[in-house]
């Protein structure tokens, strides 16, 4: 009962800050229903690299990155470099960003994205398992299963366009760090954008 | 819209003639330019306000967003020699999105700047000031905005005030955050940010907004209380807490009397000013150490050993000088390695991530019963049932006069505070909780300080020959009396064998009185075989096979709750406060003699329980006599390091923690107070 009560403890303590996963430790497990109707889960990936990007597509931060073309050029690094990337919505059902499967497909189409799977989060577990706080925000997890960043994309947190150019891509670093067997430089920033549009 | 449109075209026409810019208006802002004076000297400071009208239910950020957003953004264009100031933002407030807190400003925010005219600028020529602003302003969704200003600055001799914006400046100025008075604190415990400061006025609520990113999670609660007129605030950490240094700036808003107050705080990091741990300086903790350790000499559990000690000494006036003091310094070492190993050990083992609080060594059992056996010997001895050493005539006399007393001395030191760490009162807990927060060097400097005030009585006395005239002379009486001291120490060997009994059931008392049993038989035997060998082996045989219980005793699950008491869960008191229930929480401990005395003549008076059924407060026990981490959590988010510890929470309110000693009037003031609150 103790023990139970404990638990419980801790979970509520979790919850209430969505504070994000450790770094350098096993990435927080997860399943979901992704645009194309399949049901993808983290395991699956055991042995490849997985990038995690959460969206809204009608976030101004986020348009920085799309309408600049600088979300889909990472997009392309990283599927050169055999990567998964999972885009995730985390909006909730009548809030800014929810996307039904079709919605996330046109998107995806419109924006010229190239993630392998948009993952529908409604619910937000998966936002809430990574502490997700912002969009953009972004995850890296190595082949072993284990999260080794998280945080912003580049480190000019602003919605103009023009940031962009002159940006240092943390996520793209992180990548070519791990693709080479080194530590990552650079493993957790703080995570600029809108917030996450949570079921509440 | 139509309306922003209309406001917008007659604060264009009023800006123009009132040394303003033009107001620009965004989709969800209207925001202006404001210089305080019409014009500026030469090398002066034009003091500027932006000034926004926010759409009802949008909000802007403060320099630290919390959980996301973004700060304003200025970026100028200024003649040459012309430098800008940074931004004085008003005071935050928290915005909750979903789970997440964003800090920032709703309504009309007013930001404060400044820029330095060139000196060499001439009289009757103008300053030509441009501003470019981006700010993100938000509801559920955000928007970035930007707008771009423009004054027209005269250099003048002596500048005029700005009469008609007198009042906006009057309100950005009564919204900044004001400085702090006294210093303030913080400390870095694992992901938890503590800070301590003084407290201005009757401060009931507080949340601390920290100046930079990352160093709080802005959805997490802060636990605030009051203690002493200081303020401490127990704030979860966010990723970049781990690497703060230096001072930590930030913002403190305070709730009194239901009116929100913000104050400027610069805390420095408190293991690099360690003059102001809680409850005092450095300097004041050693002293209320040594004054806490000096007390317990007069413990019941302590007094008798060290009464007789004393009066030995008397006994043996004409005695070996060079040996008495030889065995006053034994003593105080023996006290002292002791408190030392057991403070060592603490600190050794809290540093190694156990949460533990001092006399976590009684939540074993085992100890528990030891100690036991040791007041039990303690007792039989000084009752004259079997003596160590000496005589029981000569008590004292042989020992003292030979190296052979040297051991006995420095074990009775050990003695000493084996026996007083139960005893350990609520004047040792500030010093002790101190000890626990602060480098391990400086807390085991506490634990040494309270062992030389333990020791000092004694090792004093067989340093100064004549203050042992004030002692009472010896003779026949003393015999006597030693025999009526056994009493209370037998009372003591109950005491712990009650908390065995709490802490293992009625086996383990079982257990515990079987072992008892045989160290009688073994001071029998001792008594009866004196000197000789086959005693001696005899003795230390039955002693031994007293140990055996002592390896059988296992703590028993918690007891059933009584009645109307409810278990320690922070959960379910969260659920509580949450549904505007008042939660009061009492930390104890079976093996904690001020909790029980506490909880006898205080708590569980007729007038308190009343009292506590009449206000409908949830009685919460957390009963620490075993350990458990959750507890300890707790009490280390209070800042305490062991019990007793009340905390009260009123509906709806902050916890407040209550004075010690516990006194009845100071539980049912709580609850007058509750009914002064609610009452319409």
């Amino acid at each position: 009962m103790r023990r139970l009560a404990i638990l419980a403890g801790l979970s509520l303590a979790a919850t209430s800050a969505l504070a994000g996963p450790a770094i350098d430790a096993p990435a927080p497990a997860f399943s979901g229903k992704t645009s194309s109707g399949a049901v993808v889960s983290l395991d699956q990936f055991k042995g490849k690299t997985v990038v995690l990007e959460w969206t809204n597509d009608g976030c101004p931060f986020v348009q920085k990155h799309y309408e600049t073309g600088n979300m889909q050029k990472t997009q392309k690094a990283a599927n050169a470099a055999g990567v998964v990337w999972i885009t995730v919505i985390s909006s909730a059902p009548g809030k800014q960003g929810h996307a039904d499967a079709a919605r996330a497909n046109l998107l995806t189409q419109q924006r010229g994205a190239e993630p392998d799977f948009v993952l529908l989060d409604e619910e937000g577990d998966v936002g809430r398992a990574y502490g997700a706080k912002t969009t953009p925000q972004m995850a890296l997890i190595d082949k072993g299963g284990v999260l080794r960043y998280q945080g912003a994309i580049d480190d000019k947190p602003s919605a103009n366009h023009a940031s962009v150019s002159g940006a240092t891509n943390y996520l793209i670093a992180a990548l070519q760090s791990v693709e080479a067997g080194e530590p990552v430089a650079v493993k957790e920033t703080k995570p600029y954008g809108c917030s996450v549009k949570y079921k509440s | 819209m139509r309306l922003f449109g209309l406001l917008a075209a007659i604060f264009a026409v009023l800006g123009a003639s009132a040394a303003a810019s033009d107001v620009v208006v965004t989709d969800h802002a209207r925001s202006r330019l404001v210089p305080k004076t019409h014009g500026v000297a030469p090398g002066g400071t034009l003091n500027l306000a932006f000034a926004q009208e926010l759409q009802d239910g949008w909000h802007v950020y403060w320099k630290n967003q919390g959980d996301s957003g973004l700060p304003l953004e200025f970026v100028w264009s200024l003649p040459v020699g012309a430098v800008s100031g940074g931004i004085d933002y008003p005071t935050p407030e928290r915005i909750a999105i979903g789970p997440l807190v964003n800090f920032g400003h709703a309504g009309a925010p007013v930001f404060l700047t400044s820029i330095a005219a060139p000196k060499d600028a001439a009289v009757g020529s103008t300053l030509d000031i441009g501003l470019k602003a981006t700010w993100l302003i938000c509801a559920d969704i955000c928007v970035p905005e930007t707008g771009a200003f423009s004054l027209k600055v005269p250099v003048v001799a002596a500048p005029e005030a700005n009469a008609a914006e007198a009042a906006l400046f009057e309100r950005a100025r009564a919204a900044l955050p004001t400085p702090l008075p006294g210093e303030a604190y913080y400390s870095v415990n694992g992901s938890m940010l503590s800070l301590d400061a003084a407290a201005p006025g009757a401060a009931a609520a507080g949340y601390f907004f920290p100046a930079t990113e990352g160093i709080s999670e802005p959805a997490a609660d802060q636990k605030f209380r009051k203690r002493a007129g200081r303020i401490h605030l127990s704030v979860r950490g966010g990723p970049a807490l781990a690497s703060l240094s230096g001072a930590l700036d930030g913002v403190l808003v305070l709730e009194t009397g239901g009116v929100e107050k913000g104050y400027a705080v610069t805390a420095t990091r408190k293991d690099e000013k360690v003059g102001s741990a809680p409850g005092g300086s450095l300097g004041g903790l050693l002293l209320a150490a040594f004054f806490g350790g000096a007390l317990l000499n007069l413990m019941p559990c302590v007094f008798p050993i060290l009464f007789i000690k004393a009066a030995t000494m008397a006994n043996v006036a004409a005695g070996d000088k060079s040996a008495m003091r030889r065995h006053g310094l034994l003593y105080a070492l023996g006290v002292i390695s002791t408190f030392a190993a057991l403070g060592g050990l603490l600190l050794a083992l809290r540093a190694g991530g156990a949460e533990l609080g001092w006399g976590f060594h009684l939540q074993s059992p085992a100890v528990v019963a030891l100690s036991a056996y040791v007041l039990f010997a303690v007792g039989l001895n000084l009752a004259g049932a079997f003596s160590i050493g000496s005589s029981v005539q000569n008590l004292g006399s042989d020992y003292l006069k030979g190296k052979s007393g040297d051991p006995a001395a420095f074990l009775t030191g050990v003695l000493a505070v084996v026996v007083a760490a139960p005893c350990v009162g609520p004047f040792l807990t500030a010093p002790i909780g101190a000890a626990a927060l602060l480098p391990p060097a400086l807390g085991l400097s506490i634990f040494i300080a309270m062992a030389a005030g333990l020791a000092a009585p004694y090792a004093a006395l067989s340093f100064f020959p004549g203050a042992r005239r004030l002692l009472p002379k010896p003779g026949a009486w003393m015999e006597r009396f030693r025999q009526a001291l056994s009493f209370p120490v037998f009372a003591a060997a109950a005491f712990f064998l009650w908390v065995l009994s709490e802490q293992t059931g009625g086996r383990g008392l079982a257990l515990g009185l079987g072992g008892l049993l045989l160290v009688g038989l073994a001071a029998r035997l001792w008594a009866w075989g004196g000197s000789r060998r086959w005693g001696a082996i005899a003795a230390v045989l039955a002693l031994a096979t007293a140990l055996v219980p002592v390896a059988l005793v296992r703590p028993a699950a918690a007891a059933a709750d009584a009645a109307g008491v409810i278990g320690f869960d922070p959960a379910d008191i969260a659920r509580r406060r949450a549904a505007g229930e008042a939660v009061f929480i009492d930390f104890t401990a079976a093996w904690c003699v001020t909790c029980q005395v506490n909880k006898l003549t205080v708590l569980s008076a007729p007038k308190v329980k009343a009292a506590f059924a009449k206000a409908g407060v949830a009685r919460v026990v957390a009963d620490w006599t075993n350990r458990d981490p959750v507890i300890e959590q707790a009490l280390s988010e209070f800042g305490a390091n062991g019990v007793p510890l009340y905390v009260y929470y009123p509906p709806g309110g902050e916890a407040v923690i209550l004075p010690q000693p516990l006194t009845e009037k100071s539980v049912l003031t709580l609850f007058a107070e509750d009914s002064k609150g609610t009452a319409p």
